[in-house]
């Protein structure tokens, strides 16, 4: 059976009596909402939902992120602003007064309803659609728009802070990025915050024109009872390229749909990611690259470190097109699991319809190796940082890819703290490890 | 010796004496599926209590599920009502009395294949007793068999002389409700095949559909069961590399292979049923569920096949590793050419310790097919050094085909190592051209890169059956050079 959307309608019923905006959106919001309502949260039964459950999010009795601006909280684990340029969210809405006071030249951001249909249409091809994608667009009020204009290269990250706080709140941002031609620029997100049982369910439209690079970095360390549910859907312009770093530290529940479309010849993708998942947390990423166009390279590398009660989820698909030929498109995806209690689901596709492609996947699922464990512990380490050392090895070769020092370094220092607690619930004897019971999860329970 | 040797005299007798005198026996039931149906095959086939209401159980599960629209497959719906489920086999005189009542193309095809001229004739659906005496050599491979110990069968004569064993085994590693053409196959199966490997006996022949007796018309609808009883051994052959006539279009088969501690079982196809023409028109559905248990300690169980027939194949050999420090192999070389589509793989469970498995898939696309690897490792909380590795190429001819891999991979031990890779390109420009500066013409480079590509997996089959998938593999792909 699905999940039970009743608390879901009560939200929306009182969101429909409060809200704002333009009557021809809120039209558009009511025909998103039965789309939604149609269909209901997605279940098993739903392929790209085999290993994911969302029950516990009928349970949440959710009410609409409330208007007015939230506190966006000092979090320790923030990254600085004299090093970015923040753009704060507060339960997905725009907060300027949280944010850096002037904006670097050639960016805007814009925040409200869209002005008119067509724009809101934004008629972009939805890579993988979802009815969660529905949901968002039934709750979302404010359209985010950030706007880099051509021949732009930002010296320092688009810091974007989404901090999430107050009880029980379903958070749908909106996020529209737009980059320009010949542009070169470092987008971080950023979400967090000390929000109990909030779900936020958010929608990313990037695009990205010809010429331009992006590097965008999506970090995530919610609260721990916090679902994160985002899709980010990516349009790539000929000769330009999209980086994409994901790393998942935080949350309860996290999904990451990525989806990319390589609309120009010479475009490429490179797709990273990182997920911890432990002490009942599940962590699932979905990406989806699309080759359109000839020409068209991928790359996706994504790493898996399982703790005790954790769950890691990655799927990932390429598809190239009829008559999208000189492909290239590898796909890798690497595990560990550290705990008879964690579990790995991966299914890397492949789904080709061109002939002159090079295209190759691979996923490996195991664990530390005994002999290199030995040998860093003949050479006086303690079982526990050999792990330590061979753990963060393994995760540090995705982080090659960001650029800026300072924010590389802020990665190093969450992801130590990380380390430190997937490291320490484990037993120091391995024999222990392959002989003990699978144990429940320590944290909160995962359904 | 004698004793079987009378038997199998009777047996022969058998076929012609209630298969054609007899009125029940001869019946062909109308199109159409109902419990009367079953209940009708059931008394044709003289069935045990125990079958019918197995079958029936079958029947209302089937009832209540959905036809599996999961694959990479196009398929036109079916009308399970306008199929008549049992027909009684074919009177010789029905049957093209020589050779030279045969479509011409089907002899070229067997020419290609180097099939021997006596052999041509029985493929063809020539009456057999008009050319060539098959009794005689299946007679003696049964003498060495009983000998043995080993049970080969058909399946409706295991019902009626084993009934214990069926009863025992039948429904234990595909149940009547595993899936829909499972359930299917269990309420209306025909006929099929069944052997038992005593204990400790390596089988002393390889065993082959081919010499089966009664093997003709087993059907659309056909059951293999197969025992291989503590430290046995045995290597099965099903099919064969010559285009098979054949009037049904939709097959629905089912194999259960069950290995105790220490036994093996090599399982290996060649499956070359009609695919269709040049423009997708007709061609088999082939819908096969293949499983097998390795319960014993110890045991092992492989597969292998070479698929290059059928307008559609929805097939996944699979092993279930229960016994501690048991096998899974599945080695597959898939060929779609034209309008076929194949979605094929395996699953691979693995439940006992110190359980391995290996697969190497080989997929072929050329001129407008789709091919598709689907697969699943499962890794279960008590498999504790559990270890896997899969490599799925694929090879694409012609830029207007697919080739696609679906690997679902779930580990619950951290014990475990899985590995998982596959790759997917053309025959390369370079190789080719490599071939064909040393005066190798381009189809024979063609063939020579494809039959290296499929080489692992030719090298797993036994030799002469090898031999002959080169030629097929040949044939199959002729006309779609790269």
């Amino acid at each position: 059976m699905r999940p039970s959307i009743e608390h879901l309608t009560t939200a929306y019923e009182s969101f429909r009596q409060a809200r704002k905006v333009p009557s021809w959106y809120s039209e558009a919001q009511d025909k998103s909402w039965q789309r939604f309502a149609e269909h209901g949260l997605p279940w098993r039964k739903d392929e790209h939902w085999k290993y994911t459950s969302l029950y516990h999010l009928a349970k949440i009795p959710v009410v609409p992120a409330p208007d007015g601006h939230a506190e966006t909280g000092a979090n320790p684990v923030i990254y600085t602003g004299d090093q970015a340029t923040v753009i704060a969210l507060a339960n997905g809405r725009y907060t300027p007064s949280s944010s850096s006071p002037t904006l670097p030249d050639g960016v805007t951001v814009t925040a409200g309803v869209p002005r008119d249909e067509k724009r809101s249409a934004l008629s972009r091809q939805v890579v993988r659609p979802s009815v969660l994608q529905d949901l968002n667009a039934a709750f979302a009020e404010q359209w985010i728009e950030i706007t880099i204009a051509d021949n732009t290269t930002l010296s320092q990250p688009l810091y974007l802070w989404h901090h999430t706080s107050g009880e029980q709140l379903l958070c749908s941002p909106r996020l529209v990025i737009n980059v320009g031609r010949n542009c070169d620029v470092t987008v971080v997100e950023h979400y967090g915050g000390a929000g109990d049982q909030c779900v936020i369910n958010g929608s990313v439209s990037v695009a990205v024109a010809e010429n331009s690079q992006v590097h965008h970095t999506k970090l995530q360390t919610d609260h721990d009872s916090t679902s994160h549910l985002i899709n980010t859907n990516v349009d790539v312009s000929a000769d330009s390229r999209y980086t994409s770093l994901v790393i998942d530290m935080g949350a309860r529940l996290a999904r990451s749909d990525l989806g990319i479309n390589l609309n120009g010849q010479g475009a490429a993708a490179r797709l990273y990611g990182v997920f911890l998942p432990a002490g009942g947390q599940h962590f699932d990423h979905h990406s989806f690259v699309k080759h359109n166009l000839p020409h068209t390279a991928s790359e996706q590398d994504y790493h898996g470190v399982v703790g005790h009660g954790g769950h890691g989820v990655f799927n990932g698909k390429v598809l190239v097109q009829p008559d999208a030929q000189k492909i290239e498109a590898v796909q890798s995806n690497d595990n560990i699991l550290l705990s008879t209690s964690a579990e790995i689901d991966t299914k890397p596709e492949l789904e080709i319809y061109a002939d002159d492609v090079k295209c190759a996947h691979g996923a490996t699922v195991g664990q530390l190796d005994e002999t290199s464990l030995f040998y860093l512990q003949s050479r006086g380490l303690s079982r526990r940082d050999a792990r330590h050392l061979l753990v963060e090895g393994f995760i540090r070769e995705t982080f090659a890819t960001v650029k800026c020092d300072h924010f590389r370094a802020f990665l190093d220092q969450l992801i130590e703290t990380k380390l430190n607690v997937l490291v320490d619930q484990l037993p120091l004897d391995a024999t222990e490890m392959s002989s003990s019971k699978p144990a429940s999860g320590t944290g909160p329970a995962n359904v | 010796m004698a004793n079987t040797r009378d038997n199998m005299h009777e047996l022969v007798e058998r076929k012609y004496q209630h298969g054609f005198v007899t009125d029940i026996e001869s019946e062909t039931l109308p199109p159409g599926l109902d419990e009367s149906v079953i209940r009708r095959i059931s008394a044709i086939k003289n069935e045990p209590a125990f079958l019918l209401d197995w079958r029936l159980k079958a029947y209302r599960r089937w009832l209540k599920m959905e036809a599996p629209d999961w694959a990479q497959l196009n398929i036109e719906p079916i009308d399970y009502q306008a199929i008549s489920y049992y027909s009684a086999p074919k009177a010789d005189k029905d049957k093209p009395q020589s050779l030279a009542d045969v479509d011409p193309k089907l002899l070229e095809t067997y020419d290609k294949l180097g099939i021997p001229l006596h052999e041509r004739a029985r493929l063809a659906g020539v009456a057999v007793d008009a050319v060539f005496d098959s009794v005689s050599v299946a007679t003696t491979f049964r003498d060495k068999l009983a000998e043995a110990g080993v049970i080969f069968c058909s399946f409706s004569e295991a019902v009626k002389d084993h009934p214990d064993l069926i009863e025992k085994y039948l429904g234990t590693v595909v149940s009547h409700a595993d899936n829909y053409f499972a359930a299917l196959n269990s309420a209306v199966f025909t006929d099929g095949s069944f052997v038992y490997i005593p204990p400790g006996v390596r089988c002393p022949m390889e065993l082959s559909t081919y010499f089966r007796i009664n093997a003709a018309n087993t059907g659309q609808f056909e059951r293999t069961l197969i025992i291989a009883d503590k430290g046995s051994h045995v290597s099965y052959l099903e099919g064969c590399t010559a285009p098979m006539r054949d009037e049904n279009q939709l097959h629905a088969a089912v194999v259960e292979l069950i290995a105790l501690d220490d036994a093996e079982i090599k399982y290996s196809t060649v499956q070359n049923w009609y695919p269709g023409d040049e423009n997708g028109v007709g061609g088999i559905y082939n819908f096969v569920t293949k499983r097998g248990d390795c319960k014993g300690i110890n045991s092992k169980i492989s597969w292998t096949q070479v698929e290059t027939g059928s307008a559609i194949t929805w097939k996944y050999p699979s092993c279930i590793l229960r016994g501690d420090n048991s096998v899974g192999e599945f080695y597959s070389v898939a060929v779609a050419n034209n309008w076929q589509q194949a979605d094929t793989g395996t699953k691979m469970i693995h439940i006992g310790k110190n359980t391995r498995s290996t697969i190497i898939s080989k997929g072929i696309s050329a001129g407008r097919a789709q091919n598709s690897y689907r697969g699943l490792v499962k890794i279960m909380p008590t498999a504790s050094n559990a270890r896997n590795f899969a490599q799925c190429d694929s090879l694409l001819m012609g830029d207007k085909c697919g080739a696609h891999t679906f690997p679902y991979i779930e580990v619950k031990n951290p014990t475990a190592k899985v590995e998982h890779e596959a790759t997917t390109s053309k025959i390369g420009e370079d190789q080719l051209f490599y071939c064909l500066q040393r005066g190798i013409s381009e189809e024979d480079a063609v063939s020579l890169i494809v039959n290296g590509f499929c080489k692992d997996v030719f090298k797993k089959l036994p030799m002469e059956f090898a031999v002959e998938a080169q030629a097929l593999l040949n044939v199959s792909l002729e006309g779609a050079v790269g």
